[in-house]
């Protein structure tokens, strides 16, 4: 199969950006939209290019208080999951009521996270961290509890404590799971980062759009929205490299169907 | 059995007198939503240090929750089990224990997986890393040491978890149907590997199978169980000098064991024909 075959079939992620931009380009071209409602790519392009610095610094700003707030989440989200896991008491409680509190829009706690943390980064830190908090501890608690019996009779039968049952494992098993919890979570992050930005900020792309929107400079909102949207994607990719660095065994069973793995060892039947 | 007592060189701290694993009137019996169901009923079995024991009955009748019982992983409802004389009380010490499925982990390598017991005994990894490399080739499997346990077929993986059982040198090997999920050929292939590693290891083995030919062809024993309850309804002593090899299944005398034990099975009403 060529390469051009191939690009038609699964075409790369830019050039299906390139073409979305085209397209795009093309759309303000033809229909001549007022540039208060829809800029141009190329404005938008101009707009970035006109004060690059600034937008830098205030997307650094999101970032770094959206990886943060992520870092909590992963790190107390996956000790709250072991806890819930080991305890039936916790399970009831906490566990619960964090699945009930799942259904309430987080989103309405923002100003009340200014009054208790502030208007700086205390108060972002802790939206991305609430936002994010739920989907790591539902699918560690969900990775922890489906480990194979046979795994754990296996550690009993060895004698081996409680805690190298849970470190050797019932956490890596889990691993698979944590990480789409974290998939789901980083994206959730950055909208809790943001929506924090929109009620009370000095910095970050949040403000930024918020204080462009006050003065119709459309074009400055598309400049952070399209900002916004390449660092959630290279968020998530980050993500997934790390999850194929540290799981490259279940990454390969998932590509299992493809490549038979006895096909890749020709000397399976010589052996005795 | 003069040869199993022979081979019991390795005995190191045991009472050497007492069975290595003695059971008494065992029941269990598990409680469900609608009534309790009786697993296994009044079970008496004695097991001698270094003697190849099968447990033998069709699926339901109680042999693995008997092999879980003497692991330590099921409560029993009532009775006594006794290892080396001593009262069961948790997993015992010294023991190996093979499952149905290989159950690697399939985030750690070959040789990662074999050296698992002896991290959980929190015993010194680098002083096995020698035997868990001489265990694996010994089953052929030198060249896959670095490998994942997905690049294996399944009679390998099988292999992996014997060598893994095997690390530690337990004296007490229990094997819970562990050729049951491979093809015929491989599963031949497997006998004649353990029977090899059993003759030359001195060890205990309590295998629980449902294939009568396994049960002839490897054990120096065949306890035969029915279903509903579970129970033990027949012993067999086989009579076969070792090394057995696979052709030995050819032979009058084996098919007159395959024979008594069909029979045995027919008249449990476990091996239903007029249908």
């Amino acid at each position: 199969m060529g390469y051009f075959a191939r690009s038609v079939n699964k075409p790369p992620v830019t050039l299906v950006f390139i073409c979305l931009l085209l397209l795009w380009q093309i759309g303000v071209w033809v229909f001549e939209p007022s540039p208060l409602v829809l800029p141009s790519p190329i404005e938008v392009g101009n707009e970035f290019l006109k004060n690059p610095r600034i937008f830098l610094f205030n997307a650094a700003h999101t970032l770094a208080n959206t990886l943060v707030g992520f870092a909590l989440a992963v790190v107390i989200g996956v000790s709250l999951a072991v806890a819930i896991v080991y305890s039936r008491f916790l399970e009831a409680t906490l566990y619960t009521s964090l699945v009930a509190m799942n259904s309430v829009p987080k989103v309405a706690l923002a100003p009340l996270f200014v009054i208790w943390l502030g208007t700086g980064d205390q108060s972002k830190i802790g939206m991305a961290f609430l936002i994010a908090i739920f989907a790591i501890v539902i699918d560690a608690v969900l990775g922890l509890r489906t480990v194979d019996p046979d795994m754990l009779d296996l550690g009993r039968s060895l004698r081996g404590s409680e805690f190298k049952l849970l470190w050797k494992i019932r956490f890596p098993s889990a691993l698979p799971s944590i990480f789409a919890g974290m998939k789901v979570a980083i994206s959730l992050a950055l909208v809790g980062t943001i929506v924090g930005e929109f009620v009370a900020a000095q910095h970050g792309l949040g403000y930024v759009i918020l204080s462009a929107q006050g003065v119709f400079d459309t074009a400055r909102v598309f400049v952070a929205l399209v900002i916004l949207a390449i660092m959630g994607t290279l968020l998530f990719y980050l993500i997934e490299f790390a999850e194929q660095k540290t799981l490259p065994w279940h990454v390969s069973r998932r590509a299992e169907q493809k490549v038979a793995p006895t096909q890749k060892i020709p000397t399976v039947a010589t052996v005795p | 059995m003069i040869a199993a007592g022979l081979r019991t060189t390795g005995g190191r701290r045991m009472q050497l007198t007492a069975p290595h694993v003695k059971i008494a009137s065992l029941s269990k019996v598990f409680g469900s939503a609608r009534g309790d169901v009786v697993a296994l009923t009044d079970v008496t079995m004695e097991v001698e240090r270094g003697e190849f024991v099968s447990l033998l009955g069709p699926s339901g009748c109680g042999k693995s929750t008997l092999l879980k019982i003497v692991a330590g992983l099921e409560d029993r409802s009532a009775g006594d089990v006794q290892i080396s004389g001593a009262p069961l009380n948790g997993c015992p010490e010294g023991l190996g224990f093979v499952f149905q499925r290989d159950v690697l982990l399939d985030w750690r390598t070959i040789l990662d997986n074999v050296l698992l017991p002896a991290e959980f005994k929190n015993l010194k990894r680098s002083l096995f890393e020698a035997r868990a490399r001489e265990l694996l080739a010994l089953f052929g499997l030198r060249k896959f040491e670095t490998r994942y346990p997905w690049e294996l077929s399944g009679g390998m993986r099988q292999r992996v978890a014997i060598c893994r059982a095997l690390l530690v040198d337990p004296d007490l090997l229990l094997m819970d149907e562990p050729f049951g999920a491979l093809d015929a050929l491989t599963r031949d292939e497997l006998n004649i590997e353990l029977q090899r590693m059993w003759m030359t290891s001195g060890k205990t083995v309590l295998f629980v199978t449902h294939s009568i030919s396994e049960a002839i062809l490897l054990s120096d024993r065949i306890l035969v169980m029915a279903n509903r309850p579970g129970r033990i309804v027949d012993v067999l002593d086989i009579d076969f000098p070792r090394p057995r090899e696979l052709m030995l299944r050819e032979q009058p005398e084996f098919a007159a064991y395959t024979r008594r034990i069909r029979e045995t099975f027919e008249r449990h009403g476990m091996l239903r024909t007029d249908h």
